[in-house]
């Protein structure tokens, strides 16, 4: 005979069962550069005397939500990376958008000319930074633990040209500063990308005369595309910059041609790889490459942007375009996010 | 009395209504290769002196063959069947009368035959074919290329007229029947990249966007596709599009210029077989940097192409887009599609006056970000 503990228990088991596989269901998620995540990595911040970044951050939820965010810095001197980490927390309500430019920061100040809520103090970034912001959502404002509400999205204008946050969904985050982006705690970060690009230089010149065909003559603009690379872990904790190693294997032209780009140049922190392996030099206009992380000859989880630089054309002038890419499905391999 | 059999069946029934609720599965897809890829906003005025490039790769080691659509969404005018964005481009010259400026809906399909692991570009105002093939299979040359395939058979024809405002929709597809293969799960293929850059032939600026990928999960290898949903072919399209924008008006915050942005929404439900496109109607609702929400709707027909001013008014100063109404730098936008499901991209300008596009200075483009809540069933009709 089934006693009423013995029923109760059984209906709680399968109660369980199926939050199980709901959740189960739910954690098949990896990196994303447009569904709300809990922690948002912008690979490019720039503050130079050329170029200012705009940040923006959103909270998609109907609750506050609240982020911790570093600053790191991957200027390179004297061949060591300076790895300069500055910490802020920022906190949102219900659905609120802020923004901030890099070099300016935005002070909690209610009669500034900044209008909205004040999200904290954001610090602004030292002249000639070049680096990333990461922001990992917590639950509260001070000190607050990691949660895997995945609540957050963002976008960055650097100089004119955009780009989408790049999102880790949360997926069973437990409250210690070890974050495991590992496909458990935590969603994989890719460790290669496909990269389509038009060829650089003259040789694969994009010409913006013909493309009319209305005889805007022989307009020719050069286009040369870089790659900006930040590898997907970070120690803040014991302030320890992370490596990877870029290749890019195979480089396909259009006539199907295969190549390969050299044995890898190794980024520190951060970096802005140009394409100028001769590999790259390509017959045709344009290409694609498969760009892969390794360390110590492992795949090796990074992040990456494309950036598109156009000069020449009708006016002379320029025009940059970052774009996010596109990750190799099933290349993935784990990181961590060391929180102080 | 709660009585122990009373217990067990609640508790079981609310086991099956969570276990029954469907898994939120992806949205269109920009981090991934797809089986469709959606190319929302393809421009090309030769007047304006602009023009969009397209790349489309196949991520395969095995040759691939993409099932192409353009999407005409132009208006033309009754009288003269000129293009016209108003009733005011349609007037006739010799009576002075005026016509009527009636949307367009005219889609242009054509095959494009990719080897293994190739990519390829083209200008959407000259096309592609003939000679201009890179790998080009001839009598005397057979295998052109390194690996598996030509590009044989492949004819990308140039825009159809200028202005042009339009959309792009691969498929991959067999490339005998035209129509995606039968798969199922894994066996499914899902092998294209894309991206798209609209240029500025006068300030040789570039807003380039990546292509939205929609993923094959299942296909019975007929005409209709279908797109989320409980018999989902392919991950669903989002319910809610999300737009982090700057308000029209705004004052960049590095420089001294003025923001305009323009949204193009494209619904996911299209009938190529029929030649329609239901009308999904797009709620918005626009929270400030102050968490105060405003809200308008805005009815999507084939395609929606519009400064963000322009959504709820023709007085762009009076929008709840503008920093006017605004009162705040930037915003968010959430885009719900109802009676169908929406895929869009952004672009933002910066100006001198954002009211005048001539006084432009440079332009970028990004994807929205999606938020998928109960897939959404839409569908695509192949001819």
């Amino acid at each position: 005979m089934r006693t009423f503990a013995g029923q109760c228990a059984a209906s709680v088991l399968a109660l369980g069962i199926a939050l199980a596989s709901f959740a189960g269901a739910a954690a098949a998620q990896s990196f994303t550069v447009e569904e709300p995540s809990s922690i948002l990595i912008f690979p490019k911040v720039v503050n130079t005397e050329e170029r200012d970044t705009v940040i923006q951050i959103t909270n998609n939820n109907n609750m506050m939500a609240y982020a911790s965010c570093y600053y790191t810095d991957g200027q390179v001197l004297n061949g060591l990376p300076r790895w300069d980490v500055t910490d802020f927390n920022i906190a949102l309500t219900r659905q609120q958008t802020t923004t901030w430019s890099a070099s300016t920061g935005r002070p909690v100040n209610p009669t500034d000319s900044q209008t909205g809520l004040d999200p904290g103090g954001v610090p602004p970034v030292a002249d000639g930074f070049t680096g990333s912001l990461v922001c990992v959502q917590v639950d509260s404002p001070f000190e607050g633990a990691p949660t895997g509400a995945n609540d957050l999205t963002g976008r960055a204008d650097v100089d004119g040209a955009d780009y989408n946050a790049i999102g880790i969904p949360g997926l069973d985050v437990d409250a210690d500063r070890l974050l495991d982006l590992d496909g458990v705690e935590y969603a994989q970060c890719p460790s290669a990308y496909h990269l389509n690009f038009a060829v650089n230089g003259p040789s694969g010149a994009v010409a913006l005369g013909p493309m009319l065909g209305q005889g805007l003559g022989d307009a020719v603009a050069t286009v040369s595309t870089s790659v900006t690379v930040v590898p997907c872990d970070y120690d803040f904790g014991n302030l320890i910059p992370a490596r990877v190693n870029i290749g890019y294997n195979p480089i396909v032209d259009e006539m199907e041609t295969r190549g390969s780009g050299g044995t890898g140049e190794e980024v520190i922190c951060w970096d802005n790889l140009q394409l100028d392996n001769p590999g790259f030099d390509l017959p045709t206009s344009f290409g694609t490459a498969q760009v892969n992380g390794t360390n110590a000859g492992a795949p090796a989880p990074f992040v990456a942007l494309a950036n598109v630089l156009q000069v020449g054309g009708v006016s002379g002038g320029s025009g940059v375009a970052i774009t996010n890419l596109h990750a190799v499905r099933g290349a993935l391999a784990t990181g961590q996010i060391i929180l102080p | 009395m709660f009585t122990e059999w009373k217990l067990a069946y609640v508790a079981s029934a609310l086991s099956l209504v969570v276990a029954g609720v469907t898994p939120v599965s992806a949205a269109p897809d920009h981090d991934n290769p797809a089986g469709i890829l959606i190319y929302p906003k393809i421009v090309v005025d030769t007047a304006a002196g602009i023009d969009t490039r397209l790349h489309l790769s196949n991520t395969s080691s095995l040759p691939q063959m993409a099932h192409c659509f353009y999407v005409n969404a132009n208006s033309h005018c009754t009288n003269t069947g000129g293009v016209c964005s108003s009733f005011a481009d349609c007037q006739d010259t010799t009576t002075g009368t005026f016509g009527a400026c009636v949307p367009g809906w005219i889609e242009t399909n054509f095959d494009i035959f990719l080897t293994s692991n190739q990519p390829i570009g083209w200008v959407a105002s000259e096309g592609l074919a003939g000679d201009e093939l890179p790998c080009r299979a001839t009598f005397l040359n057979p295998n052109p290329c390194a690996g598996l395939g030509s590009n044989n058979g492949t004819r990308i024809p140039p825009i159809s007229e200028t202005p042009f405002i339009g959309e792009l929709k691969c498929i991959q597809a067999d490339s005998v029947t035209r129509l995606p293969l039968t798969c199922a799960g894994e066996t499914c293929r899902n092998d294209l990249t894309g991206n798209a850059g609209i240029t500025d032939i006068d300030t040789t600026d570039v807003a380039s966007y990546p292509a939205a990928g929609l993923r094959s999960v299942l296909n019975n290898g007929d005409n209709d596709l279908i797109v989320g949903g409980e018999t989902a072919e392919y991950e669903p399209c989002a319910d809610v599009l999300v737009m982090d924008f700057v308000y029209d008006g705004a004052i960049d915050p590095i420089g001294s210029l003025q923001a305009s942005s323009e949204l193009t929404l494209v619904p996911c439900t299209q009938d190529f077989r029929g030649q329609t496109t239901p009308p999904v109607t797009a709620q918005f609702l626009v929270y400030n940097e102050f968490e105060q929400r405003l809200s308008t709707s805005r009815r999507v027909d084939c395609l929606l192409d519009t400064p963000i001013s322009r959504i709820d008014t023709s007085q762009p100063q009076n929008s709840i887009f503008s920093v006017n109404v605004g009162g705040t730098i930037m915003g968010q936008a959430r885009i719900r599609g109802i009676g169908g499901g929406l895929t869009g991209v952004a672009l933002l300008a910066l100006a001198t006056d954002y009211t005048d596009d001539e006084t432009r200075l440079g332009w970028s483009s990004y994807a929205l970000d999606t938020v998928v809540e109960t897939s959404v069933a839409d569908t695509i009709s192949l001819p």
